[in-house]
């Protein structure tokens, strides 16, 4: 099932837990099975699969008052090269973030997306992305630096 | 570009890689000649990559890919179960409505039965046990429910009572009463019945003609060799008088 490994990385970042988490890419992909005459053949599948995760994100926040990011996921998202002293580290900061920044962070730095393709999954002006990523990058540099300390 | 707050600002795009080409060389002249800005761009690129680095492992997903596909399967088979199911009602509601085409469009069983009585019974004049004295008429008459002269007040202005005979019409009992006026015969079938509505109602049936008719207690069928419109009228003539 391509991109579900993906969506399941962010979300668990997103979301904090990991039960929260399956729920969210399971909703999405569900959605994106039974609306897929809604995709536009030719265009980004990933960043439409990440646009509805955010939508329904969105929607499963307002329902529940999610609290976002209240628990390390070490065991759940595995770290890709850093030691797990590092990879607490960046969470500890990454989660301090609010989640408008963290959520700009992990789809430029981790996910990969370009800042037009942010723009189009969050439904933000590119503008709007370019400063939330500059000053997600800015905190996130202050809050490590605390975390090291 | 040279002020470093508006390098800050377009950072993102330089480190995404959407910055056009003259944009891009003019970003990297200006971090070229100003260490604070290479210095702040560094930093960014190497949070970035600690970001992928802490971050960019990729979770199990069989659990959930394992569900979904039963889900989507599921999902599938109940999609095949609703077009079954809307096909089904639709074949059904399709059988009803050529039901009740066939109820509402052909004639009843009565109306061939009593066509078919008129023409053997009244035209080819074949041998039947008729009653024509008035005792005897109005002795069937009772037997049906009319009141003594009733069935002789039903024929239409002209016409007299020939004569009569109880005959069975679609699997009823009914007076078959012949009326005429020296040149022309008709009959009319009557039996008790309690309708809610009171109707007439026409059809050719062969060579014949017959209206059928309901008032409050009975039921009627009248043939002749008429007219649609002239058989209505003998009906409407002989309801009006029961």
């Amino acid at each position: 099932m391509p991109h579900a490994r993906t969506l399941l990385r962010f979300a668990s970042r997103l979301t904090g837990n990991s039960i929260h988490a399956e729920d969210l890419v399971q909703e999405t992909l569900l959605l994106a099975w039974r609306g897929f005459g809604q995709f536009a053949p030719g265009t980004n599948a990933r960043a439409w699969l990440f646009r509805i995760l955010v939508n329904v994100f969105r929607q499963q926040k307002r329902k529940r008052r999610l609290s976002v990011a209240t628990e390390p996921l070490a065991h759940a998202v595995p770290a890709a090269q850093a030691s797990i002293h590092e990879t607490v580290e960046v969470m500890q900061a990454l989660d301090r973030l609010g989640s408008d920044q963290r959520m700009v962070l992990l789809l430029a730095a981790v996910e990969g997306f370009t800042c037009r393709e942010i723009s189009g999954i969050l439904d933000i002006p590119i503008g709007t992305v370019m400063s939330r990523l500059s000053r997600a990058r800015e905190a996130m540099r202050e809050l490590l630096a605390e975390v090291v300390r | 570009m040279n002020d470093c707050a508006a390098i800050w600002m377009r950072t993102p795009l330089y480190l995404s890689a959407e910055m056009e080409a003259g944009e891009r060389t003019a970003f990297e002249a200006h971090i070229a000649r100003c260490p604070a800005c290479a210095r702040k761009i560094a930093e960014d690129r190497n949070l970035d990559a600690a970001l992928r680095s802490a971050l960019g492992g990729l979770p199990d997903a069989s659990r959930l890919e394992q569900f979904l596909q039963r889900k989507i399967a599921a999902d599938r088979r109940r999609r095949h179960q609703a077009w079954a199911g809307a096909i089904a009602a639709s074949l059904a509601l399709l059988a009803v409505g050529l039901m009740a085409w066939a109820r509402f469009t052909r004639p009843p069983q009565s109306f061939a039965d009593a066509a078919l009585d008129h023409r053997t019974e009244v035209i080819e004049r074949q041998p039947r046990h008729w009653r024509s004295g008035d005792m005897e008429l109005a002795g069937l008459a009772a037997k049906t429910g009319l009141q003594p002269g009733q069935a002789t007040a039903l024929g239409a202005a002209g016409y007299r009572l020939e004569r009569a005979k109880i005959c069975g019409i679609a699997g009823r009992r009914m007076l078959h009463l012949v009326f005429s006026n020296g040149t022309r015969t008709y009959s009319i079938f009557v039996s008790s019945h309690l309708a809610p509505v009171e109707t007439v109602r026409t059809v050719r049936q062969g060579a014949e003609q017959v209206a059928g008719f309901e008032t409050g207690h009975f039921l009627g069928l009248v043939v002749s060799d008429g007219s649609a419109a002239e058989c209505a009228e003998l009906a409407y003539a002989a309801a009006r008088r029961l």
